[in-house]
C-alpha cells in the first residue's frame, strides 16, 4: 500500500528495473560524493537561472547597441544601395529580427522558466522536477546564446552590406532607332547625338533617327 | 503558558549520524520503486531504511555547472559486464528534523549503495 502511495506521489510509471544490493559496503567517501551530488542538485536550478540572467543582460546590451547602431547607420545608406542589394539588406534585417526574437525568448525562458508547466512534471517530486527544469533551462540557454549571436552576425552583415554593397546607378535611357534598341546610362548629349554607356560599350545614337526614348530603372 | 499538543506528541527524533549498514542497501533494493520520467533520469522512491522518511532520490546523468564540464555521474567501480548495471551511491535526503545535524546537511546521515540496472537498449 505504501508503495502504491509512493508511486502516486512520484507521478511516473514505475519501470521494471529491479534494484539489487551491492556486496561492497559503502564507505565514508561514498557519503561525501552523495552529499556533493545532492548539494549540486539542490542548487542546480538557481544556478542555471543566475547564469541565464547574466547571459540575458550581457547579450541584451550587445543587441541593443547593435540594433541602435544599424538603425542609425542603415536608413540613409540603404537608399543609395543598388536595388538587389537593398533587398538583400531587407532580408538580412528581417532574419535578424526573427532570430533575435527567438533568441531573446529562449534567454527569458532560461532565466525565468516557461509560462506553462506540463501537468505531468508538476507531479514529480521537487528534486527531480527541479533537475528536469534545470536541464530544459540549460538547453534553452544554449539555444538562446546561439540564436542571439546569430542575430548579431546577421545585423552586422546587414550593416556591412550597406557599407560595401554596390551603389545604386542613375536612371537608364532606352532608345529605339532603325538600327536597333540601345539601353544604358547617358554619357552626354550634344550636336544632335546621344552617347550611351551600354553593357557592350559606348554607343553614339543620332537623335534625329530615334523613334522612342524612355527612362528605365534598369536595362534588360 | 505553554501548550502541550495532546495526541501529537512525537517520539524523540533520531539524531543525525553518518552511518551505514549492509541491511540498508538490502532494504532499499527490496522496497524502493524506480520511475523514469525521462530517458537518463531515474527516481528511486521509498522509505529511508534508518529514519523511515519518504525520500525520492534522483539518479541523473549530469548536473548543470556554469563555466565547466557537466558534473558526471558519480559511480564507483567499473561497470559490471557490458554496463548491465551500476552502483549508485545513495544517502537519506529527508527534510525532517534530526538533532545534531551540521549546517547545510540534509537527511538523517544514513548512506548505502545499491545496484541499478542500466536502461535496456
Ligand atoms: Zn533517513
Ligand atoms: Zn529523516
Amino acid at each position: 500500500m505504501r508503495r502504491l502511495l509512493d508511486r502516486a506521489r512520484t507521478g511516473g510509471t514505475p519501470v521494471s528495473r529491479p534494484l539489487s544490493p551491492d556486496p561492497t559496503p559503502a564507505t565514508h567517501a561514498d557519503l561525501r560524493l552523495a552529499q556533493e551530488r545532492d548539494r549540486l542538485l539542490r542548487t542546480e536550478l538557481p544556478r542555471v537561472r543566475a547564469a541565464a540572467a547574466a547571459w540575458r543582460n550581457g547579450l541584451g546590451g550587445l543587441l541593443a547597441a547593435l540594433v541602435g547602431f544599424s538603425l542609425v547607420r542603415g536608413r540613409s545608406d540603404i537608399g543609395q544601395l543598388a536595388e538587389r542589394w537593398a533587398v538583400a539588406v531587407g532580408f538580412l534585417l528581417l532574419a535578424a529580427l526573427v532570430v533575435g526574437t527567438s533568441g531573446a525568448l529562449m534567454l527569458l525562458r532560461a532565466a525565468h522558466g516557461r509560462p506553462a508547466v506540463t501537468a505531468a512534471e508538476d507531479l514529480l517530486p521537487s528534486p527531480v522536477g527541479d533537475h528536469l527544469e534545470a536541464l530544459d533551462c540549460a538547453k534553452a540557454l544554449r539555444s538562446g546564446i546561439a540564436l542571439t549571436l546569430a542575430c548579431a552576425l546577421l545585423l552586422l552583415s546587414a550593416v556591412a552590406t550597406t557599407w560595401y554593397g554596390p551603389e545604386r546607378t542613375g536612371p537608364m535611357t532606352q532608345v529605339t532607332t532603325p538600327s536597333g534598341t540601345f539601353c544604358g546610362s547617358t554619357v552626354r548629349v550634344g550636336h544632335g547625338t546621344l552617347v550611351l554607356r551600354t553593357a557592350a560599350g559606348e554607343v553614339t545614337v543620332d537623335l534625329a533617327r530615334v523613334s522612342t526614348l524612355s527612362a528605365a530603372t534598369a536595362c534588360p | 503558558m505553554a501548550f502541550a499538543l495532546p495526541g501529537r506528541r512525537r517520539r524523540r527524533p533520531l539524531p543525525y549520524r553518518e552511518t551505514t549498514a549492509a541491511e540498508y542497501g538490502a532494504h532499499v533494493a527490496r522496497t524502493f520503486t524506480v520511475t523514469e520520467p525521462r530517458p537518463d533520469t531515474l527516481i528511486l522512491s521509498g522509505r529511508c531504511p534508518r529514519c523511515a522518511a519518504a525520500i525520492d532520490v534522483p539518479v541523473v546523468s549530469g548536473v548543470f555547472r556554469a563555466g565547466g564540464p557537466r558534473f558526471g555521474r558519480r559511480q564507483r567501480g567499473a561497470p559490471d559486464g557490458a554496463a548491465r548495471s551500476r552502483v549508485e551511491l545513495m544517502m537519506c535526503t529527508c527534510d525532517e528534523d534530526h538533532p545534531d545535524r551540521p549546517e547545510g546537511r540534509y537527511g538523517c546521515g544514513a548512506y548505502w549503495t545499491v545496484r541499478v540496472p542500466a536502461a535496456p537498449r
